[in-house]
């Protein structure tokens, strides 16, 4: 027997290995008892109707008005399969020969009809509640923006496909569909826009999704990982997000998205490391602000990475650096505290690390309790019991400020984590621990590649003409064109009217 | 086969080539190097102050041995120094000169990371260890290595905006300056400026790595402004830095002073900052980590196309070897001595047998030609 239609073909399903019979498929299902088999019919011999599906996942109200009251209506007139199929009025209602395939339709919300007890002819009738149990809205409330859209996608792939269509309203965005997890087969749409996107991305995309085997994937962030170029890196090569806005944007300027069913974030490719500290608030605001907003975020990088690395190395090793007027307070501060500075800070950045992790596992009703307990108390005993002094108290907190302004969760992660290997760097080797871990650093984001594409474009390897949409947000009569690393296959977003200003326009 | 002989492009792989621009990173950043901190006090043995001019000079000559070099290259089969020698010498003989060659290179890292590490231990860690400094240096040279010549190019690229951005604090010595220090001009016999000259090539050294970099460059017939573009920057740059301190001390101070670059940036104070040095000094790493990559890389391309070892073993090797090397060179004489050996091979390197080596190339070109025209016949 064939099997009938292409999608199952991509699930690597746990028991594709024999062909069932219809039998078959009923036993196991029987055996839970959310499984439910009746006839709408008693009694009468001319024919015989099973409806079967799991209670658990239908939606009743289309069982009893369209599907069991269609079939007691005319119930004279079904003598095949075909007739059924006609007389029901749902939109996706077919007719198989493989009790495999009825399998896997049934425990994704099908009905099953079977007439007259056939072997091989079923009748398959979409009847799957989709919304139950998930959330319809979300506010973007983990990447907050305050001007701007507020509504971010959900665990539902369908609707977070309709958000995404809503917004790019072109034939042109194309949607393709495959399946993953052995147990889970678990829905993963890749999207692109057609004619923009380079067929090179979409290809890999496409490769290494299909190529993933896992029983269940819980989130997109499972797969980010999964198809990553490089796993043993601290620095996230897809971009995640859960606004619908910056997927929009990345798809259009020649990305691709891969939605996966069942997670509200949605994992764009390929990204470059500037990507993750634009915010779509930066395009909202006037240029002038955006872009003084975007280059505080990147200066704060550098901030929250050195900010304490520089001091333990400096009152470590360097402290004939500073001038008297600020070694005076810098010794005052330290007067009192028994550790060298390396401990000092390394016991500082993990207690903040505490306070987060607290902050980020309690509810949020006790977490204002645990901000006033960590933030003031705590800070407030270590100084007065001469553990750590008050100006790395300072610093320690900026920087941990400073970190928290990277829009994308995952990259503020990975700049806290970069904190201690350039503390313990400084500790060991002062200044010169951190140029060599600069450099490291350095080696390290250039051999990483998202997608194929360098991490570091368009700063090295330098592409000219990319500027106007990076460190800066030019106004939006210089951003017309596409990134060209991203190797788009239309260059133009938008044309602007050539109209430039003069003194005394007429 | 009359004209040409060989095909004109001789690259790599094309996932493995750089863009011809980079050819100015790589050989700018190679040449710049640890004899900055130091070059003022060396080259003024000679014609003092007028050493300025005989160290433009030696910048100019650069631009005859680069056109050399791509000769060279050009006529090379794989278009590097590797496949010119087992061409012109056979295979064994080849090799051996090839691996003379990479003892030259490895001269050139020790004598790199030898002289920042004095640096390093008189300035900063006077109790350190100095293997301990070697093998920091060469652990983080290795890891950058080992990405391959794209990542060195990365690198180099950040190696060289980084320094850069120091050049305009040159501007606060520049305020203390006394212009009368340069007069009187060229009061020096033409034995003094070539003296001077002779002590100028160390700092330009690092133009012989194109031997081995041109078959990764893109569209190589563009490289060659790029490569003379490097030079000329190369040049440029220790050229303020020997004007500015020309201007800042007399000659007496410049006898006695070490390294002037760096006693040069103390006098730039900062409200928060006291000690500028300290900046210049942490920043060197920068300039010297880019010549040791470049140098190591080279290394590993020799030992991977002689002996045939591969990559990661042959980095392994070279590191290793290097930092052996380093072991018994505790005392700060030696870097004066490895400063003489290595003027010395450079001289002999670009002015000795790069030219021979061009003579012998285009003899043989004429001699082949002569030869297969009569058999065309």
């Amino acid at each position: 027997m064939e099997r009938q239609n292409g999608p199952v073909k991509d699930s690597a399903n746990l028991n594709n290995d024999a062909r069932k019979t219809i039998a078959e498929v009923f036993r196991l299902a029987r055996k839970s008892s959310d499984f439910h088999q009746f006839s709408p019919f008693e009694g009468d011999d001319t024919v015989r109707i099973q409806i079967s599906y799991y209670q658990s996942l239908v939606d009743h109200m289309k069982i009893n008005r369209f599907l069991v009251s269609e079939i007691q209506k005319n119930i004279e007139r079904l003598n095949d399969p075909e007739d059924i199929k006609n007389v029901i009025p749902l939109d996706d209602v077919k007719v198989t020969h493989d009790a495999d395939e009825v399998g896997k339709k049934l425990i994704k919300g099908y009905a099953v009809i079977r007439l007259n007890e056939a072997e091989h002819e079923f009748i398959l009738v979409n009847v799957s509640q989709e919304e139950l149990g998930h959330r319809q809205s979300n506010e973007t409330e983990n990447e907050f923006s305050v001007v701007g859209p507020k509504v971010g996608f959900v665990e539902n792939i369908d609707l977070n496909i309709h958000l995404l269509r809503q917004q790019i309203a072109v034939p042109e965005l194309v949607v393709e569909e495959i399946t993953i997890g052995t147990v889970s087969n678990t829905r993963v749409i890749i999207v692109y826009l057609d004619g923009v996107t380079n067929d090179q991305h979409v290809q890999t995309a496409r490769q290494r999704l299909k190529a993933i085997h896992l029983d269940v994937v819980f989130d997109s962030s499972l797969l980010d990982q999964i198809i990553s170029d490089n796993s043993n890196s601290p620095f996230p090569q897809f971009l995640s997000t859960e606004r619908v806005d910056r997927v929009i944007y990345a798809v259009t300027s020649g990305q691709v998205a891969v939605f996966a069913d069942g997670s509200p974030y949605v994992i764009t490719g390929p990204s470059t490391f500037l990507d993750f500290f634009i915010s779509p608030e930066d395009y909202f605001l006037p240029w002038i602000l955006g872009s003084f907003f975007r280059i505080i975020r990147i200066l704060s990088i550098f901030f929250s990475i050195f900010a304490a690395p520089l001091y333990v190395a400096v009152l470590t090793y360097h402290f004939e650096v500073l001038p008297e007027t600020l070694i005076e307070p810098l010794i005052i501060s330290r007067n009192q505290v028994p550790f060298p500075p390396v401990i000092e800070a390394v016991f500082l950045e993990l207690t903040i690390e505490l306070l987060r992790e607290a902050g980020a596992r309690l509810p949020t009703k006790i977490g204002q309790t645990l901000g006033i307990v960590g933030g003031i108390v705590i800070g407030q005993a270590t100084v007065h019991a001469a553990l750590t002094s008050n100006i790395l108290l300072i610093i320690v907190a900026l920087s941990a400020l400073a970190s928290f302004t990277t829009p994308i969760f995952k990259m503020a992660n990975t700049i806290r984590l970069l904190r201690f290997p350039f503390i313990l760097l400084a500790g060991i080797w002062g200044g010169l621990g951190l140029v060599a871990g600069f450099l490291i650093l350095a080696g390290h984001l250039l051999r990483l590649r998202s997608l194929g594409t360098p991490y570091l474009v368009p700063i090295f390897p330098f592409r000219t003409g990319n500027f106007a949409d990076s460190v800066i947000r030019a106004s939006f009569q210089y951003t017309t064109n596409r990134s060209k690393f991203l190797k788009p296959k239309s260059d133009k977003r938008y044309r602007p009217k050539e109209d430039k200003e003069d003194i005394d326009n007429e | 086969m009359g004209s040409g002989g060989y095909p004109v492009e001789k690259q790599v792989k094309e996932s493995l080539t750089v863009s011809p621009y980079l050819l100015w990173i790589l050989i700018h950043g190679t040449q710049m190097g640890g004899t900055l901190l130091i070059f003022q006090s060396r080259i003024i043995k000679g014609a003092e102050m007028d050493s300025l001019f005989s160290f433009a000079a030696v910048g100019i000559s650069f631009h005859f041995i680069i056109a050399m070099m791509f000769f060279l290259l050009e006529n090379a089969p794989d278009g590097d120094l590797i496949s010119l020698h087992n061409q012109l010498f056979g295979k064994r003989l080849g090799s051996l000169l090839t691996l003379a060659f990479y003892a030259y290179i490895l001269l050139f890292i020790v004598n790199e990371l030898r002289s920042y590490m004095e640096v390093i231990h008189v300035w900063v860690f006077p109790y350190t260890q100095l293997w301990m400094l070697s093998l920091m240096f060469l652990l983080t040279t290795a890891y950058l290595v080992s990405g391959g010549l794209r990542v060195i190019t990365g690198i180099l690229f950040v190696c060289i905006i980084v320094p850069t951005l120091l050049i305009p604090t040159l501007y606060f010595p520049l305020k203390q300056a006394h212009w009368t220090n340069f007069l009187p001009l060229f009061n020096h016999s033409p034995y003094e400026f070539a003296e001077s000259a002779y002590h100028s090539l160390s700092t330009l050294l690092g133009v012989e790595f194109l031997l081995l970099l041109y078959p990764f460059i893109k569209n190589q017939k563009k490289s060659k402004k790029w490569a003379h573009l490097a030079v000329a920057h190369s040049t440029l740059i220790p050229l303020i830095i020997a004007f500015v301190s020309f201007s800042f001390f007399n000659i007496q101070q410049l006898e006695h002073t070490i390294w002037p670059t760096l006693i040069l940036s103390k006098v730039i104070r900062f409200p928060f900052l006291e000690r500028f040095d300290y900046i210049y000094i942490f920043i060197w790493f920068f300039v010297i980590i880019s010549a040791c990559c470049v140098g190591m890389w080279g290394g590993v391309r020799i030992l991977k196309k002689t002996v045939g070892l591969k990559a990661k073993p042959s980095l392994w090797l070279t590191s290793g070897i290097v930092f052996v090397i380093m072991l018994p060179m505790k005392s700060p004489m030696t870097i004066e001595k490895l400063d003489s050996a290595m003027t010395l091979s450079g001289w002999i390197l670009l002015y000795g047998y790069i030219p021979l080596l061009c003579i012998w190339v285009s003899l043989s070109k004429w001699f082949n030609k002569r030869k297969s025209i009569p058999n065309e016949r």
